[in-house]
């Protein structure tokens, strides 16, 4: 074998694993965007049930997956609700979930709090605060992992 | 002759590729808000030149002097494996201040596969120049 066949052959492993790389990378890029989490409307959609002694809060977020090929593995949405009357150092209270989406996957979220009726009534503003973790992975292995913070003034 | 037309096609490609179209990319960040770029405009086009030129001396060299090309090829792939780790240095903290949002990212898998794709392409050309003097193409007659 010549030593030109020999360095066609090496170019062309080189060149098919750079195309399959850049079409994973380009393929990853699109399903990170692909993913919609309707975080808007977790503010919008925060609900509030006045009691004698406690107020019921519930919360829903939307979630859908219109990637191709990597799935959202182990993601843990935690939202935290925080009061001006007690200050942005400790949240008032919080909850979260942990689950996982596929491409094509639609998923709703409920978070349930439950926060004493005297903060409730001192409180003028609240501020919503959501953290998103999670891993991008095909076939368990992780590609990329992400954490994300949304803030929410209501 | 035909060394020198590859080259030049090749020299205008990666310009366009490497130089221009990272600069409308920022720009286009920038209107949204999005502040991304570790380097200025003129490093970006300064980058791309420079690796604009490397690969057309690889191209219009790559039958006749292949040592020649493969050093030129080596050098691009090292400035390209440092320029890929900076964009990635870049890209781990992204705040999008109008949205509240920040995101901090970790690339893994994906990070080594395209060294490794990086890497795979530096090993190629020092094949090519330790076998340089049997890879010369013969003119046909």
């Amino acid at each position: 074998m010549s030593a030109r066949t020999i360095f066609n052959i090496i170019r062309t492993v080189v060149i098919l694993f750079g195309i399959g790389v850049s079409a994973l990378s380009t393929i990853m890029t699109y399903d990170a965007v692909s993913l919609n989490i309707g975080l808007k409307d977790v503010a919008g959609s925060v609900v509030f049930t006045v009691g004698l002694t406690t107020v019921d809060v519930k919360a829903t977020i939307n979630l859908e997956h219109r990637g191709i090929l990597f799935s959202f593995l182990n993601m843990n949405v935690i939202v935290y609700i925080y009061s001006d009357a007690i200050g942005n150092n400790s949240p008032v209270a919080w909850d979260r979930e942990i689950f996982t989406i596929s491409p094509g996957e639609q998923k709703t979220l409920t978070f349930n709090f439950v926060i004493s009726r005297a903060i409730f009534n001192s409180t003028t503003e609240w501020s919503i605060v959501i953290k998103v973790e999670g891993i991008m992975s095909l076939m368990n292995m992780n590609f990329v992992s992400f954490t994300l913070n949304y803030t929410e003034i209501i | 002759m035909l060394g020198v037309k590859s080259g030049i096609i090749k020299f205008i490609y990666i310009f366009i590729t490497w130089g221009y179209l990272p600069t409308l990319g920022n720009d286009v960040a920038r209107h949204y808000g999005i502040y991304l770029l570790l380097f200025d405009k003129e490093m970006i086009m300064a980058i791309g030149f420079v690796l604009a030129i490397l690969a057309s001396i690889e191209k219009t060299f790559e039958d006749t002097k292949p040592a020649i090309s493969g050093v030129s090829g080596i050098l691009r792939n090292v400035i390209v494996l440092w320029y890929f780790f900076k964009f990635l240095e870049m890209i781990t903290l992204i705040q999008l201040p109008a949205l509240n949002i920040n995101i901090s990212v970790s690339y893994n898998l994906i990070k080594d596969l395209i060294t490794a794709s990086i890497l795979l392409t530096i090993f190629r050309h020092v094949v090519q120049v330790a076998f340089s003097k049997q890879l010369v193409k013969k003119p046909k007659t």
